[in-house]
């Protein structure tokens, strides 16, 4: 006792000097200091040195390490190993959140997984501040058993890890990979999760910052994410969904249902399941498997199809709201009118009504629907509380769906949901009577957990959610993101569209990109010129364009040709990718590598025989039959009695023209990518499968912007082959101004006219219809024009067809190429696969 | 008729015959095409059969010819199929050349119907031969002999075509189909193409002959959807039919109707989903018509 009074033993040194340079550093060390004599008398001096050491370096750290003291102390009883971990800690520049986490925690660390977890949990984290101070702050703030996941032991920390061992130094991608992991963790496996770090690990290699977004799970991150994760992926197989759809619900189901879109789910993100706004779908990126994802596909297409959303069909039972309340709004008041605001209860009560009465009118439509969604409700686990009363509900009304009298089945309570005249309204009216009954399923009033619409939601079955339509504000954002070059939706129309402009003034824009918002229409492709039609046509005063040459313009008011109209001027491709050129090639060598093979398969039946030639393989029988009856006659004919299947020659040549107007910037439906890349490899595959097949072969583009600004751009002459410089051209290819086809037709006729064949076909390839700046929206003077010129080329003797990418073009094309003349490709991915397939089986049984 | 025809099966018979006695081969007509027909024979007109694959072509014109009496040759056109094969040409006989008469001819000569099956698929100067038989003028010039057949007054040309993007290339000139009357065929609606199913697999229960249907009407959705030609009314007799065999419904769905329609992965996933749906495990015991589900 005496040697406290003594300011000079080391202790008193220390406890002095920090007195002089915090009040508060003197105060918590003092406070911590009976803490530390009490399991190691002699180990205070040690003890204040190293605090004085950290709190010098950092305060923080320092505070940090004082009051964390006497529990460490306390769990470790001593000051080993934790004082010199806290240290070394301490030492890494920056590292004050590593410190505080640290002391923290370590205590708990040890108490969970003693002595030796306790290290590996300090080697690992001091590792990462070592690397990433900030990185290092966030493990050992992060609860260690949330880093291990529930249960699991150091082992399993370590092995979150690991895959980040290969990720180098500084930069903020160990924290992001940190946040990434534990966010994944639970959501995806372990293996998933690895092989997605591993590819990771590469990107940060090969670019820093691309590594990073790819940990924070943006762009390629996210998609290569979705790529590995197991499950259904919508991305590579919607398209099942799609047919599936449209075999169920064919006419039934809206055109803009059935363009549905990739949804903002990302994993982490409650169960993947499908959301609508009330006229659309937006599928997850992945669903949890097939059954999920097809079942919960024909269910919310079911609410579609049945009325779910209908914007009046409520309006008796809930009241309705102001002018301009959006459908989200006016659910959200609706279910309010029942029980207020914060009680998701009542909407969960209405969601399980609404779904019974839509499956019970799937399960009359769809064969074997009941059987299949009863069997993935047993399979679901159950979730607790309110949630699994209203699972359990849910299960024993899904009993009813293939009983003899499911009105019976369901009990008095739900009866009126199997009447096939009840809607929306019925179930909400049942869902009343029962939530204000017994509030919900039974039992559910003693439910303390019951209250946050989180909970009672989680009852839904997987790959269905809440029955809400999403608020306009989300769809229109996540909208916008989804589609790039500005599709929008119907949805917001009337507060989109754009201001009326003079034609003139909007130069440099495509009119059909502008007019979406005013179009409803529904794919990123082909959306009408609609709203051109409300722009009063008053185009500001132009420079005519002068050169090109002139073609005439069929006028359909007039019903006269409009003579030298339309002036459509030769163009090269400035843009130039070769190293895009050369990726293309490397992509698609496997697609043409199989193309090439079936051509070559193919080919020796192509060839047509050509018959009394002087050799051959085989006799042609007539020729030989007249030679012998020549011979019986007495003259002396000459022997040319074989038959010859050599390949005869050209006998088709074919001109593929493509629309290169602006839409074809627009991302593809599934959120893929865009149009423009599935065209480039289409053109590329295409030209290099008529390599192969032998058939003089151009490629052109088109795009226009006015009248006298037709352009016609040189992919690809007939007589040039398919080399380097042609290549590159194809994949810079980009999507410029609107689409005057007629005038391009006629262009390419003239081309086609000197093209050395006996046959020719002039394949368009068009992402919507024939659009222009000047054609004052009147959508009728283009298709009329387009028609015309198609007359024309046939008259020409050349044979059109056209390949289509927009959905919608059954309503025009039939009209302007005639029934069957066009296809519609609903799937872009599949176009560089198609076309030359499209395009084979034109061919096929080629004998002129 | 049935014995009848197989007593001859496997042995020769000449294309040109007259029908088998008994009953007509069996044909459910879907619209007024046997009056349009029989008009059409009367003033012996040329006749042009439009539609899809299996939508019973042939078997109506089967049927026609059998109902007139009359004897039917069939010439399925394919595109090394030449003028001579049709008209005829010479043969070595001995030491003397003989001429023989092709089936387009002989019709000609000995008043038959003649059907050129798939007609776009023949070489074009086959078209050509047939053009001054199909006007007043009715005959047929057979250049190699230097002779002109007057047509028989019993003689009928008929052609049949199937209007899809395939053909483009292909296709008839207008001068060519103007020479022709045309009737147009669909698959029938459900009634009837479950009433056709059951008598071409006959004892098959009618429930499984209504899900069978169901199904291939279903699966019809998807044409245009990638598949190129829809589930046709003969893909559903070949399904039945292998059902009648002891193939299990849904196997005997997949052998007719799905696999032979396409390669393509999605689709083939997405035809299965609708035969699981109808004869999978799943699958409810053929229940009532749905009443809210609008025939496909
Ligand atoms: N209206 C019908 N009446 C009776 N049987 C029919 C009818 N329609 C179709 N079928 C059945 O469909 C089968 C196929 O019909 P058919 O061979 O006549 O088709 P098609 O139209 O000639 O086809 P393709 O164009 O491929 O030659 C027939 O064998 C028959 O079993
Ligand atoms: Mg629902």
């Amino acid at each position: 006792m005496t040697d406290r009074a003594q300011p000079d033993t080391p202790e008193e040194e220390i406890l002095a000097q920090l007195e002089a340079v915090s009040y508060v550093a003197h105060r918590d060390a003092c406070a911590a200091l009976p803490a530390v004599r009490a399991v190691e008398a002699a180990g205070a001096a040690r003890w204040l040195e190293a605090g004085r050491e950290l709190f010098l370096r950092d305060r923080d750290a320092g505070r940090a390490f004082w009051r964390g003291t006497p529990a460490l102390a306390g769990a470790f009883a001593g000051l080993d190993p934790w004082l010199e971990q806290a240290l070394s800690l301490g030492r890494v520049r920056g590292a004050w959140r590593a410190v505080e986490g640290f002391m923290a925690q370590a205590g708990a660390v040890r108490a969970r997984w003693g002595g030796a977890g306790e290290r590996r949990w300090f080697d690992l984290g001091r590792r990462w501040t070592v690397r990433d101070a900030g990185a290092g702050g966030r493990y050992f703030e992060t609860p260690f058993e949330a880093l291990a996941g529930a249960g699991a032991g150091v082992e399993a920390l370590e092995a979150l890890l690991a895959p980040a061992e290969s990720l180098g130094e500084g930069g903020t991608a160990l924290g992001a990979y940190l946040d990434a992991a534990l966010r994944l963790r639970g959501t995806v496996d372990a293996g998933t999760f690895a092989r997605w770090a591993a590819r990771g690990a590469d990107v940060l290699r090969a670019a820093r910052t691309r590594g990073e977004r790819y940990f924070r799970l943006e762009g390629e991150g996210l998609d290569s994410l979705f790529e590995l994760m197991p499950g259904f992926s919508v991305r590579r197989r919607g398209r099942l969904l799609r047919l599936l759809l449209e075999a169920w619900f064919g006419a039934a189901l809206p055109e803009a249902a059935r363009a549905w879109r990739e949804s903002d789910w990302r994993p982490g993100g409650g169960a993947a399941a499908v959301e609508t706004d009330g006229r659309r779908l937006w599928l997850p990126a992945v669903f949890p498997d097939r059954e999920a994802a097809v079942l919960g596909v024909l269910h919310a297409a079911g609410h579609l199809v049945y009325g779910t959303y209908e914007p009046h069909a409520l309006a008796a039972e809930a009241g309705s709201g102001g002018p301009g309340e959006g459908p989200a709004e006016a659910w959200t008041r609706r279910c309010a009118s029942v029980t207020g605001e914060a009680d998701g209860r009542f909407r969960a009560v209405f969601d399980l009504c609404e779904d019974l009465r839509v499956d019970l009118r799937l399960a009359r439509r769809i064969p074997g629907y009941a059987k299949r969604l009863q069997r993935l409700a047993r399979a679901a686990p159950r979730p607790s509380g309110y949630a699994g009363r209203l699972r359990d509900a849910l299960c024993a009304g899904l009993g009813a769906l293939d009983a003899d009298h499911p009105a019976d089945a369901l009990g008095p309570r739900l009866a009126p949901l199997a009447a096939p005249e009840a809607t929306v309204a019925t179930a909400f009216a049942c869902a009343r009577a029962w939530f204000r009954e017994t509030g919900g399923p039974e039992g559910a009033e003693t439910d303390a957990d019951g209250a946050g619409p989180a909970p009672a939601a989680a009852f839904h079955l997987p790959g269905r959610g809440p029955n809400a339509p999403r608020p306009a504000g989300a769809v229109a954002a996540a909208h916008a993101a989804a589609a790039g070059a500005g599709d929008e939706g119907a949805g917001e129309a009337h507060t989109r569209r754009p201001a009326a402009v003079p034609a003139g003034a909007r130069a440099g824009r495509n009119p059909r990109v502008e007019s979406r918002g005013a179009m409803g229409g529904s794919g990123a492709r082909g959306a009408g010129v609609g709203s051109v039609a409300r722009v009063p046509p008053s185009p500001a005063p132009r420079a005519p364009r002068r050169g090109g040459r002139a073609y005439p313009e069929w006028d359909y008011r007039a019903q006269a040709y409009r003579e030298g109209w339309a002036r459509v001027h030769d163009c090269e491709l400035r843009e130039h990718d070769a190293a895009g050129a050369a990726r293309m090639w490397e992509a698609t060598a496997h697609l043409r590598r199989r193309l090439r093979r079936a051509l070559q398969r193919q080919r020796p039946v192509r060839r047509a025989p050509l018959r009394r030639r002087p050799d051959g393989e085989d006799l042609d029988l007539d020729a030989a039959v007249d030679y012998v009856v020549a011979r019986r006659a007495g003259l002396a004919p000459r022997p040319d009695v074989y038959v010859r299947r050599a390949a005869r020659g050209r006998d088709t040549a074919v001109l593929l023209l493509a629309d290169l107007s602006t839409s074809i910037m627009a991302t593809t439906p599934d959120g893929g990518g865009r149009v423009v890349d599935r065209l480039r490899a289409a053109l590329l595959v295409f030209a290099d499968a008529l390599e192969e097949v032998g058939d003089p072969c151009a490629v052109r583009g088109f795009a226009s912007k006015y009248h006298d600004g037709v352009e016609y751009y040189r992919i690809k002459a007939f007589d040039e082959p398919l080399d380097a410089d042609r290549r590159a051209r194809i994949a810079g290819l980009t999507g410029r101004l609107a689409s005057r086809m007629g005038a391009a037709i006629r262009r390419a006729v003239d081309e086609l006219r000197a093209a050395p064949a006996q046959r020719r076909l002039l394949l368009i390839l068009s992402d919507g219809r024939p659009a222009d700046y000047d054609d004052g929206g009147d959508l009728r003077y283009l298709h009329e024009d387009t028609r015309l010129a198609m007359k024309e080329a046939r008259d020409a003797g050349i044979h059109a067809f056209c390949v289509t990418l927009d959905p919608r073009a059954g309503t025009y094309l039939p009209a302007i190429f005639g029934v069957g003349h066009y296809l519609v490709l609903e799937d872009v991915d599949r176009l560089p696969q198609r076309l030359p397939e499209i395009y084979l089986r034109l061919r096929r049984g080629g004998a002129a | 008729m049935k014995k009848l025809l197989d007593r001859v099966r496997g042995g020769e018979r000449d294309a040109v015959a007259a029908p088998e006695p008994g009953a007509a081969p069996f044909y459910l007509p879907q619209g007024n095409e046997i009056a349009v027909f029989e008009a059409a024979s009367r003033r012996r007109l040329p006749v042009m059969l439009k539609g899809p694959t299996g939508c019973g072509k042939t078997r109506f014109l089967e049927h026609m010819a059998h109902r007139l009496g009359r004897p039917l040759v069939t010439v399925a056109c394919h595109e090394d199929l030449t003028a001579a094969d049709l008209v005829g040409r010479f043969l070595l006989e001995g030491d003397a050349t003989v001429w023989q008469d092709g089936p387009l001819t002989r019709a000609v000569r000995e008043g038959a119907i003649c059907y050129l099956d798939e007609i776009v698929e023949a070489r074009t100067d086959t078209t050509v031969v047939i053009h001054p038989l199909t006007d007043h003028r009715r005959r047929l010039p057979l250049d190699r002999k230097s002779r002109v057949v007057e047509a028989h007054e019993d003689f009928q040309l008929v052609i049949s075509y199937n209007p899809g993007y395939q053909t483009v290339l292909k296709d008839l000139k207008p001068s060519t189909k103007q020479r022709f009357v045309a009737i147009a065929f669909d698959y029938p609606d459900a009634a009837a193409e479950r009433a056709i199913v059951a008598q071409e697999a006959g004892g098959l229960p009618a429930g499984v002959i209504d899900s069978l249907v169901a199904a291939g009407r279903r699966a019809r959705r998807l044409k245009d959807h990638g598949l190129e030609e829809a589930t046709s009314t003969r893909a559903m007799v070949y399904a039945a039919q292998l059902m009648q065999a002891g193939l299990a419904p849904a196997a005997a769905c997949r052998a007719a109707m799905v696999h032979p329609l396409t390669d393509d992965p999605e689709l083939v996933a997405a035809l299965e989903e609708i035969v699981d749906a109808h004869f999978g495990p799943d699958a409810a015991p053929a229940a009532p018509r749905p009443a809210d589900d609008p025939p496909a």
